[in-house]
């Protein structure tokens, strides 16, 4: 991608920049906001951003990661603007969803949890972590992103970015455990008495 | 291998490579570990292939495309031409405006004088009018004294 063409606000090169990571931003918005039209929106705006903005990329990280920091920014900020949304939805939605899940898993033992239902209970435990652990996490899991890659996103060090992620992999844990103990409750019988 | 073993090392969040085939060999005989083993280590490890990933529609970049171009600051900036223009259009209106309220004062303070001045004619008129019928009036009565 040739930044100097883009600096100078050559189209065609904009274009081609749209074409070739528009789906990648597109992807991580969708992980943080977890609803379509509000990914499309913050895709929009992050474009629309870079575009107006282009002057101020210092070429110190490569121009995906200069989006990926965008998206970012726009999806937190999407987040904090919707909060009564978003909260509504983890409260309301997905917990009353985690417990139908081990409700109707209660009732059909045999059947291992699907990915849908897995979806359902690990963005509810991630919308009980602390933000910063939540976004490190994400991060990580977006397309096999680096330690590296993702302490320049959010402009932090390696080995913050590293503890992030490890202490967001125990709280998850000790979330969707607690789901688990609480929910399942054949399961939570027979952890504590039938010992095999 | 047996659930107790099982649940603690899924706990500990890793899974040591000697004890893979154990894990799974257990996990195909026991579905409460199973779902434990999904829900507790596999969403979290795997959460790329969970979380939301699907793609954009085909129409997604030619829409940003148009919305970038459509409401960057560029689009938005006023061609040079279009200002000197608009500056000299207002420049005549304003004159013009200027010049017609200009007119229209001194034909309002013009209309004000004849207004005073007619209506002083008027009050002499009157006052003179006043005065002939005075005298006349004095000088029959003074003629009928005489006769009589």
């Amino acid at each position: 991608m040739n930044i100097a063409l883009l600096k100078k606000g050559d189209q065609k090169t904009f274009r081609e920049l749209i074409k070739a990571t528009h789906g990648d931003i597109y992807r991580l918005a969708l992980k943080f906001t977890s609803d379509s039209n509000d990914a499309k929106d913050i895709t929009q705006e992050v474009y629309l951003e870079a575009y107006n903005n282009i002057h101020k990329f210092r070429e110190d990280s490569g121009i995906k990661t200069w989006l990926y920091r965008i998206t970012v920014n726009r999806s937190l900020n999407m987040i904090k603007r919707n909060k009564t949304k978003f909260d509504s939805v983890s409260i309301d939605e997905n917990s009353g969803e985690a417990k139908n899940i081990f409700l109707s898993s209660q009732y059909e033992a045999d059947k291992p949890l699907e990915n849908k239902e897995l979806k359902f209970l690990l963005n509810d435990a991630l919308s009980k972590i602390p933000e910063n652990q939540r976004v490190s996490f994400l991060l990580f899991n977006h397309d096999g992103l680096t330690y590296k890659e993702i302490a320049e996103i959010l402009n932090i060090s390696h080995s913050a970015v590293e503890s992030l992620i490890f202490r967001a992999k125990a709280n998850l844990r000790k979330i969707l455990g607690d789901y688990y103990k609480n929910n399942y409750k054949s399961a939570q019988v027979f952890k504590t008495n039938n010992v095999k | 291998m047996n659930c107790k073993e099982f649940c603690h090392i899924i706990d500990n969040g890793v899974i040591p490579e000697e004890n893979n085939k154990f894990i799974h060999k257990h996990m195909n005989s026991c579905i409460d570990c199973r779902n434990y083993y999904l829900l507790m280590y596999h969403s979290i490890e795997n959460a790329n292939e969970i979380l939301d990933n699907t793609l954009p529609d085909s129409t997604l970049a030619s829409e940003i495309e148009n919305f970038v171009f459509a409401n960057s600051k560029e689009s938005k900036t006023i061609p040079m031409w279009i200002k000197a223009v608009s500056a000299a259009a207002a420049i005549i209106f304003g004159v013009f405006i200027g010049d017609n309220t200009y007119e229209f004062k001194l034909q309002t303070n013009k209309a004000e004088e004849n207004t005073v001045i007619s209506q002083f004619n008027e009050q002499e008129t009157l006052y003179m009018a006043e005065t002939t019928e005075i005298i006349y009036r004095s000088f029959i009565n003074e003629s009928e004294d005489y006769e009589k």
